[in-house]
């Protein structure tokens, strides 16, 4: 198939395959070297979500080991000037109806809290929460949105019965409104 | 009494970092409506406007969960603490536009569960789904080439309320693509002739017609009560006039083209995709882009593109399958090739963006965005009309003419002795004109000849030059007295 004219430069394609190996059509390196460069690329100030270590393997494992139910979780780490970094990850409990599962996913606040004094006292802050989509596109629902909190990070993750398929990540511009906006998704290896 | 209130990390950002704060009150009540005194973001941030919590926000009086409004009024006791948590939840995009009361408000009749026996067979879609679609009101802008498929397809699958919009009428070169229309419909508005197609099809539908054309001051009573707009429609201002409608009214937009042998297709949701300014920020300068009219297209291209757009439309009524939102769908029909391409939200859009600058249709002038209005600066095209043209050529006037159409289009018809100079080489062949005698130029419309006139000014042509208004079209009915008279 010829490959389509590339009229658009802010359309791009991300892609995962099976095992949590996750790559980037527009990133030419994995590591971080080179991340002050894409925003201005493509002229467009998307916030960075970043998986340090292994957090994002663990991620995908949660959600392969979760399907055909949704999984959800705490991202723990830091802020830094534009970007969320992912240092630790903390699995939490779907807590919707049992025959719900398949299709919506809650976490029970008094969990929240007990995640969020241990973080605070192990010198974490919470960046955002991921949930898993089985079956599905990554993409947020109304109801994704309707819940989710200015200032933290929302990877979702597409799952089926092969693996991770796609993750994407979205925050919200304001409490009021339903307007969310991508993030960009990268790892890094080591710690910095 | 003094209580403490305990609020999240992820909510401090509204209370200026305080974790906990003191607060007096006798009831849940008082506590809430002192806390948004004291820090007065939390009002607009965490409460609706009917004053209960925002979904993401949930209510606990120590293990106890008391968010809703109801249970406000307990009396606290001593020793009670209230926690501010977020409430953290989410689900499957797979929800349908139409909401369940509607669905529960409609039932199908024997009639109907014979005719849409294929969709209640279906797992996906089912009694409920057809219910869905019988529930849901689509707004269809345009009943002609895109239109047909789509109004035909909606029609026949049963959608509750449709509504067309177009203003034009049929005429006899519609009919190779336009399948809506018969013969018999030609010089009839296009909305009329669609509306007794729909009739035959499924004669219980609710249908409304509009023969209208969508301006910036009609656009929103059009599509307000609707749940899905559909656009079929041939020109750039009313693609970014219905897109931006339906941004700002928080509609999902089912988005057509075509173009020659080229088709494209995409779902716009304003929330949580892309809408057209972020695919397409800026037109193309006027008169590049020809209509079909000018461009041709193959028959059965809208007829593709169409029934994808009202797939995608049951789609999103019935909630579920793989939707176009955040893609583009793009087809090649003489190749046969096609590509999903993602699209990504433009976060420095001007409507759907962070820091968007346009709140009302009203306030953009698509006209001048779409290169419509012709600058004062400008020196107007003059131009003569067919029967002047042959008037003078009965009377033998000395002059030029000049062909800019493409060879294909000149195999129809053509005036054998005039010049023929593809717009591309005007500049460069500017001397193979005399500037003494006025220099006429034909295309098949009349607007590449306007093209082509400003290219030779600005190319620095000084000679009279004149654009035969109405191109070929115009002329073509006139029969000349002689045969020489075609020279």
């Amino acid at each position: 198939m010829r490959h389509p004219p590339t009229l658009f430069p802010h359309i791009q394609a991300k892609k995962l395959t099976g095992k949590p190996e996750v790559f980037m059509e527009r990133c030419f390196c994995k590591s971080l070297r080179f991340s002050w460069l894409w925003p201005r690329l493509y002229g467009r100030e998307e916030t960075m979500l970043v998986f340090q270590d292994h957090t994002l393997d663990q991620i995908c494992a949660h959600a392969l080991r979760a399907y055909p139910l949704e999984c959800c979780g705490v991202l723990l780490g830091r802020r830094a000037a534009g970007q969320r970094r992912v240092c630790q990850v903390v699995p939490a409990q779907n807590r919707a109806g049992p025959h719900r599962q398949r299709t919506r996913f809650s976490m029970d606040p008094l969990d929240f809290v007990r995640i969020e004094q241990q973080a605070e006292k192990a010198g974490w802050e919470v960046v955002g929460f991921y949930h898993s989509h089985p079956d599905c596109e990554a993409r947020p629902s109304r109801e994704d949105v309707a819940h989710m909190l200015v200032g933290c990070s929302y990877p979702i993750l597409s799952v089926d019965g092969g693996g991770c398929r796609s993750i994407r990540s979205f925050e919200r511009v304001s409490p009021q409104g339903l307007s969310v906006q991508p993030e960009t998704i990268t790892t890094q290896e080591g710690l910095l | 009494m003094k209580h403490s209130v305990f609020i999240s990390a992820t909510l401090r950002g509204f209370t200026n970092r305080n974790s906990q704060v003191q607060l007096e009150g006798e009831t849940i009540r008082d506590l809430l409506t002192n806390l948004k005194e004291e820090y007065p973001e939390t009002g607009p941030a965490l409460f609706e406007e009917t004053g209960g919590l925002r979904p993401f926000v949930t209510l606990f009086r120590n293990q106890e969960n008391v968010t809703a409004q109801a249970q406000w009024d307990a009396v606290l006791q001593e020793g009670d603490t209230l926690l501010l948590l977020p409430a953290i939840a989410g689900g499957a995009p797979t929800e349908s536009v139409i909401s369940d009361d509607r669905r529960k408000a409609v039932s199908l009749d024997d009639g109907e569960i014979d005719r849409y026996g294929k969709h209640l067979m279906l797992r996906e879609i089912g009694v409920k789904g057809q219910k869905r679609i019988k529930a849901a009101k689509v707004v269809i802008i345009g009943a002609g080439a895109l239109g047909s498929p789509v109004i035909q397809y909606l029609a026949a699958a049963g959608v509750g309320t449709i509504r067309v919009v177009d203003f034009d009428q049929v005429s006899l070169s519609n009919l190779q693509n336009q399948v809506i229309h018969r013969t018999r419909d030609v010089h009839r508005p296009k909305v009329a002739s669609a509306k007794d197609t729909i009739k035959d099809i499924n004669p219980k539908l609710q249908i409304e017609t509009l023969n209208e054309k969508v301006e910036a001051d009609n656009i929103e009573g059009i599509i307000r009560d609707f749940d899905v707009v559909v656009d079929c429609t041939d020109n750039y201002k009313a693609r970014y006039l219905i897109s931006d409608a339906c941004v700002l009214l928080g509609k999902p937009l089912v988005f057509g083209a075509i173009y020659q042998y080229e088709g494209q297709v995409s779902v716009f949701d304003g929330v949580q995709g892309p809408c057209y300014r972020c695919l397409f920020p800026a037109p193309p300068p006027s008169g590049l882009v020809p209509t079909c009219a000018e461009g041709g297209a193959i028959s059965p291209l809208p007829g593709i593109v169409g029934s994808i757009q009202a797939n995608e439309v049951l789609k999103l009524l019935v909630g579920g399958g793989e939707s176009l939102v955040g893609k583009l769908l793009f087809l090649d029909s003489w190749h046969l090739r096609s590509a999903i391409l993602p699209v990504h939200k433009n976060a420095a859009c001007p409507i759907c963006g962070r820091t968007p600058s346009i709140f009302g249709v009203q306030d953009f002038d698509y006209e001048d965005f779409c290169g419509l209005k012709q600058e004062d600066s400008e020196i107007p095209v003059e131009g003569i009309g067919a029967d002047d043209l042959a008037a003078r050529i009965e009377r033998g006037e000395p002059m030029t003419i000049v062909d800019v159409r493409e060879p294909h289009e000149r195999a129809i018809h053509r005036f054998p002795n005039a010049l023929v100079i593809p717009i591309g080489q005007l500049a460069r062949r500017q001397k193979e004109l005399d500037p003494e005698v006025d220099t006429i130029f034909i295309c098949k419309e009349g607007k590449r000849s306007i093209l082509a006139i400003n290219t030779l000014r600005e190319a620095g042509y000084k000679g009279p030059m004149y654009n035969l208004k109405g191109g070929m079209d115009a002329v073509k009915d006139i029969i000349f007295s002689h045969e020489g008279a075609w020279l």
